[in-house]
């Protein structure tokens, strides 16, 4: 008994009937399909019509009369590249290069000493290239680039000085010492290439050794700990040379005499009568502080800020 | 494995062995191998008009296809000895010659049937379509306007599409060699036919008014 089988699973089998694609089962159902039903039928007539236009176009545009004298001119014409192919083959080529040893040595040592030429030149390129740092190019590069840590500016009436940060106080490790040091305060307010400048006698006109070599060294630990904020030319930061002087000043004030209590008339003296005026000594030992700073050169703070006590670094520039 | 609904063949496409190469075949390759010229006129002979059968269906243009031929044949000498019997001969080159004809339709658009010889002029020197073994007995429908409009149809159509409907409807390559060819599934094969012949029956049914 054959199976129904209604049109969508009959469609699914029209192009691979038409075809011969389908198998001898499915077939004879697809026939019995087709006995009744039209449509199918029709959608198979037309998938048949289709391969019958198709097959008549291409034989009508193959059809040239020169087609076969053209495949046979194709076919000797191939036979030839071949052939030359054949004989133009690394392989054959390589044979016939051996075959004659006179030539080899030539065109091996030909690439290897391009190949030497061509490391050799790489080689000096690349030392070229690379720059010194007390090489022209370096320098130029450095003065190219004004205000950076390698190449510092000096201080002038529109920038803004550095500032020491909050916190940053120095406690001068020595008594009645005044400390010149030079450096750079860079973008980032660190002090680099701090230098002491030696204090110098003022009759003498020598190096004046007050200061101990363990006090020079602690101070200058301390400089190079000392954090600042940068100096800014139109808002960016920029390098500065500067020099910092540092001070620790003792102030002794003289006997004042103190103020006397003034009483009132009529009003009982406090502690008894007789009591003797007490003198007031007042004995300053601070470290003071001093800026100096250019003509015209801002003050990045006021002079309060520059004068707290206890603030003994300040930079000085010059 | 078939499909007892549809009676659907899923083979897969690689699975064919030396089995498929018929044994004179198969010294024709191995003396094509060893550099034997009349070997190369021989194969060259046998197959140079399917190819150019093929390549001009696919590119329209007789110097194109011929050209094309060439070069599918020089591949196919210069590749021979990586021929693995994976297929038979023809398929192959069928392969080839679809690789060859979409590279060469990347940088060429077709001039579809420029150079097309007329229908009337094939008529004048062949005779009637009727004597021709390979047209099917609803001739009558496939009047050289509908081959014209059905072959126009044919060209709008995808690469693929048309590559497939070709293999199938002129060359008579089965589904299975056909996705071979494509280096694609049978699935595949099926749905571009059907796709193709959805567009060209359309055009069919616009033609009958």
């Amino acid at each position: 008994m054959i199976p129904y089988l209604g049109c969508d699973g009959a469609r699914g089998m029209l192009e691979a009937s038409a075809d011969g694609e389908l198998g001898v089962h499915d077939q004879v159902v697809l026939e019995a399909h087709l006995r009744w039903c039209d449509t199918c039928r029709a959608r198979l007539m037309d998938v048949r019509a289709l391969g019958s236009a198709l097959r008549l176009g291409a034989a009508a545009s193959g059809a040239g009369q020169g087609r076969a004298a053209s495949l046979a001119a194709m076919q000797d014409e191939l036979l030839m590249r071949i052939r030359a192919e054949r004989e133009q083959s690394l392989p054959v080529r390589c044979r016939a290069a051996l075959a004659d040893t006179r030539y080899l040595w030539p065109a091996l040592g030909a690439p290897l000493a391009v190949v030497l030429c061509l490391c050799a030149a790489t080689m000096v390129n690349r030392s070229v290239r690379s720059e010194r740092p007390g090489s022209m190019a370096a320098i130029l590069s450095v003065l190219a680039s004004p205000g950076s840590d390698r190449n510092p500016l000096f201080l002038d009436s529109a920038m803004l000085a550095p500032r020491p940060l909050a916190g940053s106080a120095l406690d001068i490790p020595a008594d009645e010492a005044e400390f010149a040091v030079a450096a750079v305060v860079t973008r980032e307010g660190r002090v680099v290439n701090y230098e002491l400048l030696q204090p110098v006698h003022e009759q003498t006109g020598r190096p004046s050794a007050a200061a101990q070599p363990d006090d020079i060294t602690a101070l200058l630990e301390l400089v190079r700990r000392s954090r600042f904020e940068p100096a800014l030319v139109g808002g960016d930061p920029v390098a500065v040379n500067v020099v910092w002087l540092l001070a620790r000043t003792t102030v002794k004030a003289s006997a004042v005499a103190g103020s006397r209590r003034r009483r009132r008339p009529g009003q009982r003296r406090a502690g008894g009568a007789g009591a003797s005026p007490r003198a007031l000594v007042t004995l300053l030992s601070e470290s003071v502080a001093r800026m100096i700073t250019p003509r015209g050169a801002r003050s990045p703070s006021s002079a309060s800020s520059n004068c707290s006590a206890r603030e003994s670094g300040i930079p000085s520039f010059g | 494995m078939q499909s007892p609904a549809t009676g659907e063949l899923v083979k897969n496409a690689g699975a064919i062995s030396w089995s498929h190469v018929e044994s004179g075949e198969a010294a024709l390759i191995a003396r094509c191998a060893s550099g034997d010229e009349a070997a190369y006129a021989e194969l060259v002979g046998a197959h140079q008009r399917m190819v150019y059968g093929l390549a001009l269906n696919l590119l329209g243009d007789p110097d194109e296809a011929l050209d094309l031929s060439q070069e599918v044949f020089l591949r196919v000498f210069r590749t021979l000895s990586r021929f693995r019997g994976q297929s038979a001969l023809r398929t192959w080159i069928y392969r080839i010659v679809i690789n060859q004809a979409r590279n060469r339709q990347r940088w060429w658009r077709r001039r579809r049937r420029g150079d097309q010889v007329s229908l009337d002029e094939y008529l004048g020197t062949f005779g009637d379509v009727a004597s021709r073994q390979d047209v099917l007995p609803d001739r009558q429908l496939a009047s050289k306007e509908t081959a014209a409009r059905i072959w126009q149809a044919l060209d709008r159509l995808p690469f693929d599409q048309r590559t497939a409907l070709i293999l199938r409807e002129i060359d008579g390559l089965r589904y299975e060699e056909i996705a071979f060819t494509l280096d694609v599934a049978i699935g595949t094969v099926k749905s571009r036919l059907t796709r193709a012949r959805q567009a060209l029956r359309a055009e069919l049914q616009e033609l009958r008014g």
